[in-house]
């Protein structure tokens, strides 16, 4: 196994939180942002889980990349992250059962959470084991990255707290509509904007552009009337 | 076939690592679920704390057999749920009677009491059960020393869509129980889930776009506190031709 330079690791690991970010650019991983950012702590037991899965799941299906058809792919990346999520979510029912509660159904949706699907699918089963152990992380801090940053702007100026510490004055009202999911839809966008104003390389190109408004008047055919 | 070998020796270890962890962990899950019935069940009467072992000491459990209508003594662990999936130590439910559809009901179940200084009742915390929507819900009621008016009601296991009939864990919803009134003069439950807000004291705020829930409730709460659940019990308790 070829040793991987300094370089390339911090490319591997840095790249998704800005430049190729899972959510940001690549638009994946969206429902989980959405539904599990209204507490910080939720949040972060979130990131955590979705990390270590994607983590795990790009080294063992590297592991065995050569050996697995390509027709059944599919079904042994599924088992492989399904069998990592089931065993996230036991432990945490075990260790953090508050938040495991609060999580719900979204540590089960981590299996069809298309970040662990696609770099499964995109680098895991073209890339040696370390490396793509190395992207898996790199994305789940890209993915933890954005929705640590949605929790914190929902959680502050949407209950007034963060970590579940009161730090708005006590006389800030609820702001119930960061406390809904729709308010990620909105927070996710203007970070894009941000972002993608600073790196201009990820704007994309405009297949559908609006016609520029003309104001010739247009010339309109004459229906020849006949009869 | 030989392709084959490694994917299926990755899905057997899969398998294997799958059971294990969730044999290993079996132990500290049921502690947790078992701390989380004890926060509903002193949530349902109204106290809210960090220390649940010290609060549930001040609790005196008592049994009430159905069958007979009496309180009775059981020593160790008793689990009134698993009991009542059990042939031995439950009865099944005749058709006509069985509003909560439960089928089966165990013949005895706990009751939870806390005594004043002088020895009387203060609150009790009844155990209930009933099918929704999806599925049973799990909770608690609990009644003040007069054994009439509603103190509070918490779930802590149901299935219903998170929105509508999840609305049962709302802290909105449950405020509305306090303070309701179960039996009318004669001893009959009239406590029920409305449709809409809710104007009388035996009446509870309808949850919208969740009738059968709402529907589910009042049945449990009709099977449980009526005639065949702790009614009797909680008269002669009233009464005081029972000393608990």
């Amino acid at each position: 196994m070829k040793a991987i330079s300094v370089k390339e690791t911090r490319k591997l690991l840095f790249t998704p939180i800005v430049e190729n970010n899972p959510i940001a650019l690549q638009i994946l991983g969206i429902c989980s942002a959405l539904a599990v950012t209204v507490k910080m702590d939720v949040t972060l037991i979130m990131c955590i889980a979705l990390t270590s899965v994607v983590t795990l799941s790009n080294l063992f299906i590297s592991i065995i990349r050569h050996y697995i058809p390509d027709s059944i792919r599919i079904i042994v990346q599924m088992t492989i992250i399904s069998s990592l999520v089931i065993i996230v979510d036991e432990l945490l029912k075990a260790y953090a059962y508050e938040a495991s509660k609060q999580l719900s159904v979204f540590v089960g949706l981590i299996i069809t959470n298309c970040i662990v699907m696609g770099r499964a699918e995109a680098y895991a089963m073209k890339n040696p084991p370390i490396k793509s152990m190395l992207d898996g992380f790199g994305n789940g801090l890209g993915y933890s990255f954005v929705l640590l940053v949605v929790a914190a702007i929902r959680e502050i100026f949407g209950s007034g707290t963060f970590f579940g510490m009161q730090i708005m004055p006590e006389s800030y009202p609820v702001n119930n509509f960061l406390l809904l999911p729709p308010s990620s839809f909105i927070i996710i966008g203007i970070m894009i904007w941000v972002i993608r104003s600073f790196s201009k390389s990820q704007v994309e190109e405009n297949d559908n552009p609006l016609k520029a408004h003309t104001f010739k008047p247009l010339k309109v055919k004459k229906e020849v009337q006949s009869g | 076939m030989n392709k084959m070998i490694i994917p299926l020796i990755a899905c057997i270890a899969c398998a294997v690592i799958v059971s294990v962890t969730a044999v290993s962990v079996r132990p500290e899950q049921n502690l947790n679920i078992e701390n989380e019935k004890k926060l509903k069940i002193l949530a349902a009467a109204g106290i809210v704390t960090n220390e649940v072992d010290k609060e549930f000491s001040k609790i005196e459990t008592l049994y009430i057999d159905f069958i007979s209508n009496q309180l009775i003594q059981i020593n160790g662990n008793y689990d009134h749920i698993k009991a009542s999936a059990s042939a031995e130590s439950s009865s099944i439910i005749p058709k006509n009677q069985d509003i909560a559809i439960l089928k089966r009901r165990e013949n005895v179940a706990p009751i939870y009491v806390w005594y004043s200084k002088e020895e009387q009742i203060e609150k009790v915390v009844l155990p209930i059960r009933g099918y929704g929507l999806w599925g049973t819900l799990y909770g608690y009621i609990s009644l003040d020393a007069d054994l009439n008016t509603v103190k509070g009601i918490e779930y802590y296991d149901h299935k219903e869509t998170p929105g509508l009939g999840g609305e049962v864990d709302s802290p909105a919803w449950k405020s509305d129980w306090n303070g309701k009134k179960v039996y009318n003069s004669s001893g009959e439950v009239i406590l029920y889930v409305t449709k809409g807000p809710s104007s009388e004291d035996y009446e509870i705020d309808g949850i919208s776009g969740a009738t059968l829930t709402s529907n589910g409730v009042t049945n449990m709460i009709r099977y449980w506190l009526g005639e065949n659940g702790y009614g009797p019990v909680l008269q002669q308790l009233r009464e005081g031709s029972v000393k608990a």
